[in-house]
């Protein structure tokens, strides 16, 4: 009988064992969270490699060093800031209107059910219908302009945050507002004290799927139009096979994704601290 | 968002061995909110909704309200479509746009998920490459078609290599959000049932990841298209996005209008494909899933962006 207890206690201590590896991954949602930078090696590694045992001449796959002669070089013919500048006044733009236009139109919508059931099925259509399909429309209706270009990116960038505030208006809970009509508290104050609060989360989240998309498709038009931004030269580039300028303007556009993206975290975060949830 | 929710009776269906979760709730007790169910499936406002606008711009377009040089009336849209299904470039240019991007969707996927699974499963493997992942994501994929199109020329393969690439990070990200939602309780059970590694992931955490990788798919497949449509645009001379700058370029409006609204009626079909495969393949976690493999919940805090 010695015997089975110790197989007992050896099946005990291999499931006790298995128990805690599994405790170590599991259940901790850190999918949010800033990655530890540690985990940059595999990317510089790369670098580093392509550096060592590339060649500056290939016409595909130019090593790091010649990107940055690239982009110095747009620099000091001035196409590089305003270019940028020009992207980012398209990006912000659109940006501004897509929130202001997604919050309140998502809002209507999802506290009327009826609006709600009738504007489903044009709203998803819209959703799935792809950003590069719809440039063609609007320079039909805007010519190659500014204007046009804002258009695109608030046309394709309001679903998130539309459907998103949808879904986070349609979930206010009645009751909620009973107490404010039973209060007396007025329509100004039952907006500002009752529903935005519960919407603000939707908001944020939504501004934090939409701001990428919205960069995105501002570069979209510039590269299908040709019309001024970093996507056109990016355009040009490609298009006199300068690859190193490809990969150097690819840099640029990724630092500035990493830092819209960080500021939208930052401001979510602060915001909704502020907000107490 | 519409109802996710299949239409089925799941009366009579053999219980799913795969399914580690606890059983799904019986739904079809109350026929009254079975019948609701279907009717809210359909949308019948909705339906009207789009039929009075199409049947507006008609007698718009025929009053001579809608101007025709930017919005060519529904009719001549369609006579047009059917002409060029006649003509034999309309279905080629669908089919092709098509392959492209299910084939590249399908790389992506593979690759994404199995990326996915192990960094959702081992913390070394996500503290060694995560901010990798995370800065490789955070390239705009649309300024990759320039640089594919460089590489791989105007070929088939570029498009494959960019619906790949824009949609093997969405799958990624959420396949690891996915994984870190299997509750420890159900692993532990697992554990104490002294089941296989391999038979641990595919009956425990790929159910509970489940919802968030329909989600990954879902929105993976709408980067792919877009992908897809832009290196046709740019540069490789078929498919619906090649059509669609040629007919901009020719000006032949019902043309135009008639390709673009395919890509929308495509992305569709692609999204409810998603759905009602998994439907088919996985009837119990699809249904255990519900609303979690919507695209906008109301409890935005647990999403990952």
């Amino acid at each position: 009988m010695a015997s089975d207890t110790a197989v007992k206690s050896r099946l005990m201590d291999g499931v006790k064992s298995r128990l805690t590896s599994s405790r170590r991954f599991q259940g901790q949602d850190n999918s949010r969270a800033i990655p530890p930078i540690l985990g940059l090696w595999p990317l510089l590694l790369l670098i580093v490699l392509w550096q060592l045992l590339g060649s500056s001449s290939s016409s595909y796959f130019p090593r790091p060093s010649t990107w940055w002669t690239s982009i110095d070089s747009l620099w000091v013919n001035g196409t590089l800031v305003p270019s940028l500048l020009a992207t980012l006044e398209t990006f912000i733009l659109g940006l501004i209107i897509t929130t202001i236009l997604g919050t309140l139109i998502g809002t209507l919508i999802g506290r009327s059910s009826f609006a709600d059931r009738m504007l489903g099925p044009l709203l998803e259509y819209c959703r799935v219908l792809p950003a590069p399909a719809t440039v063609p429309l609007a320079v039909l209706f805007g010519g190659y302009s500014q204007t046009m270009a804002v258009g695109v990116v608030v046309f394709t960038s309001i679903w998130p945050i539309l459907l998103q505030v949808r879904a986070s208006a349609r979930a206010v809970p009645g009751e909620l507002l009973d107490v404010a009509r039973t209060m007396h508290i007025g329509p100004r104050r039952t907006v500002t004290k009752v529903i935005w609060p519960l919407l603000l989360p939707g908001v944020l989240l939504g501004l934090r799927v939409t701001a990428p998309i919205a960069l995105i498709s501002s570069l979209l038009v510039e590269l299908i139009t040709n019309i001024g931004g970093l996507g056109a030269v990016l355009a040009q580039a490609q298009d006199n096979y300068r690859a190193a300028e490809v990969y150097s303007l690819i840099v640029v556009l990724t630092v500035v994704s990493v830092i819209v993206t960080v500021i939208v975290s930052m401001a979510e975060s602060r915001l909704r601290r502020r907000a107490g949830r | 968002m519409r109802s996710t929710q299949g239409v089925k009776l799941d009366q009579g269906a053999p219980p799913d061995r795969d399914a580690a979760e606890a059983p799904a709730p019986r739904r079809t007790s109350n026929l009254r909110e079975q019948a609701a169910r279907i009717g809210r499936h359909i949308n019948f406002p909705g339906t009207a909704f789009l039929v009075v606008l199409v049947g507006l711009w008609q007698a718009g377009s025929s009053a001579g309200v809608v101007p025709s040089s930017t919005f060519p009336s529904p009719a001549s849209v369609i006579t047009q479509t059917v002409d060029l299904i006649g003509a034999g470039t309309f279905l080629p240019a669908v089919g092709h746009t098509l392959l492209a991007t299910l084939v590249g969707w399908a790389i992506g996927v593979a690759v994404g998920l199995a990326l996915g699974v192990w960094l959702g499963l081992s913390v070394q493997a996500w503290r060694n490459s995560m901010l990798t992942i995370e800065v490789l994501r955070a390239v705009p994929p649309i300024t990759l078609v320039p640089l594919l199109l460089l590489i791989l020329g105007f070929s088939l393969n570029s498009e494959f290599a960019l619906s790949a690439y824009g949609a093997v990070f969405p799958v990624i990200v959420y396949t690891i959000a996915g994984v870190r939602r299997c509750s420890p309780a159900h692993a532990d059970v697992a554990m104490m049932m002294g089941i296989s590694r391999m038979a641990w992931i595919r009956k425990v955490v790929f159910p509970s990841a489940f919802a968030s990788i329909i989600v990954g798919l879902r929105i993976g497949m709408g980067t792919a298209l877009g992908l897809s449509l832009v290196s046709e645009i740019l540069g490789n001379p078929s498919g619906i996005g090649y059509e669609i700058g040629l007919q901009q370029t020719s000006l032949n409006l019902p043309a135009l209008f008639s390709f673009v609204l395919v890509t929308g009626a495509l992305g569709w079909l692609l999204n409810e494909g998603i759905l009602g495969t998994a439907r088919t393949v996985f009837p119990h976690l699809m249904r255990h899933a519900g609303e979690e493999t919507a695209l906008w919940l109301p409890t935005p805090p647990s999403r990952v962006g």
